[in-house]
């Protein structure tokens, strides 16, 4: 017996290896497998979509080749019997297809089989490149145009930007010249012609835009003269000889490397942000808004980059609407948001929209790349560590930017002195050392309970913290927005140490007040709470002691709403921000709730019945203001329905007490309110509104 | 489950509230540009994209009144839905106005050529959903933060600095730096609810917040693996870049002006 045991527990052991290791085996085997089918698979796509690519490709090659055909007789029949115009749209038409036919065949041969075998980064340059280095070539003129403008000799013409002008260099006549010296102009060889006519596609709105920016300019001298006559509009500017940022950042980058510019390459760079920077302030300090700083704006000729093109320069004062025109990536977010409130220029800070711009441009001179997330953008190649700090700051929050160009500048030029810009300390940055509170040790805004700072931030964006401080007077429309780490950068100008201790003291004030201000909204709150919570008690027990006939399915749902007010009030003092953080964390599901600030549903009225009885509910978890629940009477009460007063108690108690503790968005609440609503004779409408949302529930077969 | 902040921004959307239809461009506009831009490849260029994108926002506002968000499906999903019949028809009419020009007839499903191996294009877009609400909850709380002190998170989190560096760098001690992570901590999962709350019509899609290591209610031991989540989103979300340049007649604009009272504005500003 006891050898058989011993016999058996070997064999169990082999056998269970043995197991294992055919398990193994078989793992191995379906991994093997999984892998090879999966790659057969890919193979298998790749080369199916390669062979049904060739195979459109081809079909499309031969119906363009076939088409261009059928067009060829028609365009020479028209052009033999003398049918010009026609002619000449046949001959589009086959011009047409020849490009198709051309692209196809360039698909066929090149384009298909080195995607094919992964090598469709090569043609980047070929489909990319190519055409965008073509499309900057300078070009002839056509003899038309070169007649255009009296006083200048058309020479050549600039690739047109987004504004829907046509932009030709000129040499000015010498009758020109003089008058640029009577004016005061310096003295050009060649200018640029920047115009508008609506017969080359200018609209109307582009014209009118222009013209007005055309007045802001000229108020810097930056436009030499002005035309507008019949159905076009043309001024005159500097003609800055050169190639465009975007190119020259290309070609340093090219010159560096891929970890990132070399050091005479960022020195250049750096000598570049400062130009832009002081073009940027004298813009300001003019008070205009460029609102179009990008790359492509900015012509480095020589060692310097010049600020061009004032298609959208802006009066910082004016009282137009702001709109979101601009560059997708270096313009501020921001600007769109608020462009699509409505707000008028005057009331943003135009200033801190060309900061974020510039910083953009920084970017991405330093990335080869155009800021794709913002200031959420990584910056990922060779730069110190100071102008990423300058970058982020010129993109931060509109409250945290920096004021002003020269404080941006002032930043720079510190960086440019260091010996090693690399070893340059952000606590070394003038703008930091200057009084970035919020950098310094003692001062840690962060330490402030999570309630008090959530106040702070609620109360500044409230106020549009417009007050925070006062800037430099650059124009008007340039103190919006100041708050946070900006309102710290009014640091005065005395000593740090007493800057420091005034400081301190300042900010002990300050929590201290804040703590009693907290304590004492806490205690009126908590009176508030008692009032209104006794106040429903009262209500309901009214509505008990008067025998109100409600039902059996009333009357439980009566006594629990009792029972819940003393769970809710425990609940209540129990919540947190932290304890409301938590909860939603399995969201209940809710019906649709209308925001607060929605008014009533235009849509929604049209469709129920003028005269229909509206009792108002207010919540008894999260009531609403008095005012805001008078001002709802109002809007439906002029809407011609008829409200329920409230002294009526009946059709009033009876709501409350289905409604119970319940809050506006819980859907069983509603769907017994709703239940109660069908039932009920004396009411058509309940509106059920808290602090927060509104609820509005109508009596089923009412709106049809 | 739609919860009350769900319920609340798909309200705004139906009330064509224009903030909130920024709010989502600025989240979503980018992944679609790129999903677009995937799908387009080579046929479409940065214009048409920016144009589609901007299609399929309109098409979204004119189809929001017909999404209820407690039936399941993923906002997201039912975004792209769209955005795939809105190139498909793009494709359609230029074979149609340019018939043989050399436009090739759309394939959707040569999405899968972008995506890595094991991952399918659906997984993909996912993600870059995922990471794109993460971003969003970044982006809000740099809004909402000090920028010393988001920027202090930035270089020890973001760009994975040591403590002692950083504070060598401000002028500050590591104690300082060390608060005010923990303040921006606080904000970021502050954010990361809200964001996921308005976004988020699933159980599944709650649950990707955990499972990719971003649990909203952590012990303290779990901070620096928080932290850690954190940064490699940051890192696979900024990596993945942009797949339309600049533009000067944005979508943004566009959008702007489709919201906006329904005519365009003439000015100056």
């Amino acid at each position: 017996m006891e050898f058989a045991v011993f016999a058996l527990v070997p064999a169990l052991a082999v056998l269970a290896a043995i197991t294992w290791i055919v398990w193994q085996l078989l793992k191995g085997l379906r991994f093997l497998f999984s892998r090879l089918f999966r790659g057969v698979g890919f193979l298998g796509g790749r080369v199916f979509r390669f062979v049904r690519s060739e195979v459109v490709e081809a079909v499309q090659f031969t119906g363009a080749v076939l088409t261009a055909g059928v067009l060829v007789p028609l365009t020479g029949v028209n052009f033999v019997i003398g049918r010009w115009s026609t002619a000449r749209h046949y001959a589009k038409a086959i011009e047409d297809e020849v490009v198709g036919a051309g692209l196809g065949l360039y698909r066929i041969a090149l384009a298909n089989p080195l995607h094919f075998v992964g090598l469709g980064a090569v043609l980047h340059g070929l489909e990319r490149r190519i055409p965008d280095v073509v499309d900057r070539a300078p070009r002839r003129p056509s003899k038309r145009a070169a007649l255009q403008f009296d006083g200048y000799d058309v020479v050549g013409t600039l690739p047109a930007g987004g504004s829907g002008a046509l932009l030709y260099r000129a040499r000015p006549q010498k009758e020109t010249l003089e008058r640029f010296e009577r004016d005061g102009h310096p003295m050009a060889d060649e200018v640029v012609i920047k115009s508008f006519a609506l017969v080359q596609g200018s609209t109307l709105p582009q014209i009118v835009r222009e013209s007005r920016a055309l007045e802001a300019a000229n108020r810097l001298g930056l436009v030499y003269e002005h035309h507008l006559e019949g159905d076009r509009f043309y001024y005159v500017m500097e003609f800055v000889e050169g190639d465009d940022l975007d190119t020259v950042v290309q070609r340093l980058h090219a010159r560096s490397g891929p970890e990132g510019l070399g050091d005479r390459e960022l020195g250049l760079v750096l000598n570049y942000t400062q130009d832009i920077l002081t073009s940027l302030d004298r813009f300001h300090t003019g008070g205009l808004w460029h609102k179009d700083v990008k790359p492509a704006n900015l012509i480095v000729s020589g060692d310097r980059a010049v600020l061009v093109d004032f298609g959208l320069v802006t009066p910082l004062a004016s009282a137009l609407t702001l709109t979101t025109h601009g560059t997708e990536y270096y313009r501020d977010p921001e600007m769109v948001r608020l462009a699509m409130q409505g707000v008028k220029v005057h009331e943003v800070d135009g200033v801190k929209f060309d900061l974020y711009s510039a910083g953009a441009v920084v970017f991405s001179m330093i990335e080869n790349s155009f800021p794709a997330h913002g200031n959420l953008s990584q910056i990922s190649k060779r730069c110190p560590e100071a102008l990423t700090w300058v970058i982020r700051r010129a993109m931060a929050d509109v409250g945290s930017r920096y004021r002003g160009a020269w404080e941006m500048r002032d930043d720079v030029a510190a960086i440019v002195a260091a010996r090693d810009p690399f070893a340059l300390r952000l606590a070394d940055l003038p703008s930091v050392q200057r009084g970035d509170a919020a950098t310094r040790e003692d001062s840690f805004a962060g330490s402030a309970p999570d309630t008090e700072r959530s106040a702070n931030h609620a109360a500044r964006v409230a106020a549009g913290a417009d007050d925070v401080f006062d800037e430099p007077a650059f124009g008007s429309g340039r103190r919006r927005g100041a708050r946070g780490t900006a309102a710290c950068l009014l640091a005065d100008q005395t000593a740090p140490s007493t800057r420091d201790g005034r400081r301190r003291r300042r900010r002990r004030v300050i929590a201290a007040a804040g703590l009693v201000f907290v304590m004492l909204s806490g205690l009126a709150a908590l009176t508030d709470h008692l009032d209104r919570r006794f106040a429903n008690a009262d209500r309901g027990a009214v509505a008990a002691s008067q025998d109100l006939r409600l039902d059996a399915d009333e009357m439980r749902a009566y006594s629990a709403a009792r029972a819940g007010v003393e769970e809710f009030a425990h609940a209540a003092a129990r919540s947190s921000r932290r304890a409301e953080f938590e909860a939603p964390r399995q969201p209940a599901p809710t019906s649709f709730v209308a925001p607060m600030s929605s008014h009533v549903d235009k849509d929604a009225q049209a469709g129920l019945l003028a005269n229909a009885r509206v009792l108002f509910l207010d919540d008894p978890v999260n009531p609403p203001t008095g005012r805001h629940l008078d001002k709802m009477r109002d809007d439906w009460s002029e809407s011609g329905y008829a409200i329920v007063p409230t002294t009526e108690t009946d059709a009033f108690a009876r709501a409350r007490a289905v409604v119970g503790v319940g809050n506006v968005a819980d859907d069983d609440v509603r769907a017994r309110l709703q239940a109660h609503l069908d039932r009920t004779t004396d009411v058509d409408i309940i509106v059920w509104v808290s602090d927060k949302a509104e609820q509005v529930l109508v009596r089923s077969g009412l709106s049809q | 489950m739609p919860n009350n902040l769900t319920t609340r921004f798909v309200g705004r959307l139906r009330a064509r509230e224009p903030e909130a239809w920024f709010e989502l461009w600025e989240n979503f506009g980018p992944i679609l540009r790129a999903q677009l831009a995937r799908w387009g490849r080579g046929r479409i260029g940065v214009e048409t994209v920016q144009d589609l994108s901007q299609e399929t926002l309109a098409a979204l506002s004119g189809a929001i009144d017909r999404h209820d968000p407690s039936k399941g499906a993923r906002f997201s999903t039912w975004l792209l839905a769209i955005a795939r019949h809105t190139l498909g028809d793009e494709i359609d009419r230029r074979m149609a106005q340019k018939r043989g020009s050399g436009v090739k007839a759309l394939s959707l499903d040569d999405a899968g050529d972008r995506v890595g191996q094991g991952e399918t294009p659906d997984d993909a877009y996912e993600r870059d959903v995922f990471e794109a609400k993460v971003a969003a909850a970044l982006r809000a709380a740099e809004r909402d933060s000090d920028f010393a002190d988001f920027n202090v998170y930035r270089m020890r989190v973001l760009e994975q600095r040591s403590g002692k560096d950083v504070a060598a760098s401000l002028g500050t001690s590591e104690a300082t730096v060390s608060r005010r992570l923990t303040a921006v901590r606080t904000r970021i999962r502050d954010h990361l609810f809200t964001v996921f709350s308005k976004y988020s019509f699933t159980d599944e899609e709650w649950q990707e917040l955990t499972r990719n290591g971003l649990d909203l209610n952590p012990s303290k031991k779990d901070e620096a693996s928080f932290d850690e989540a954190v940064g490699e989103i940051y890192h696979r979300f900024s990596r993945s870049g942009a797949s339309a340049g600049p533009s000067s007649a944005s979508a943004s604009g566009r959008l702007h002006r489709h919201f906006a009272s329904g005519e365009s504005r003439v000015g100056t500003g």
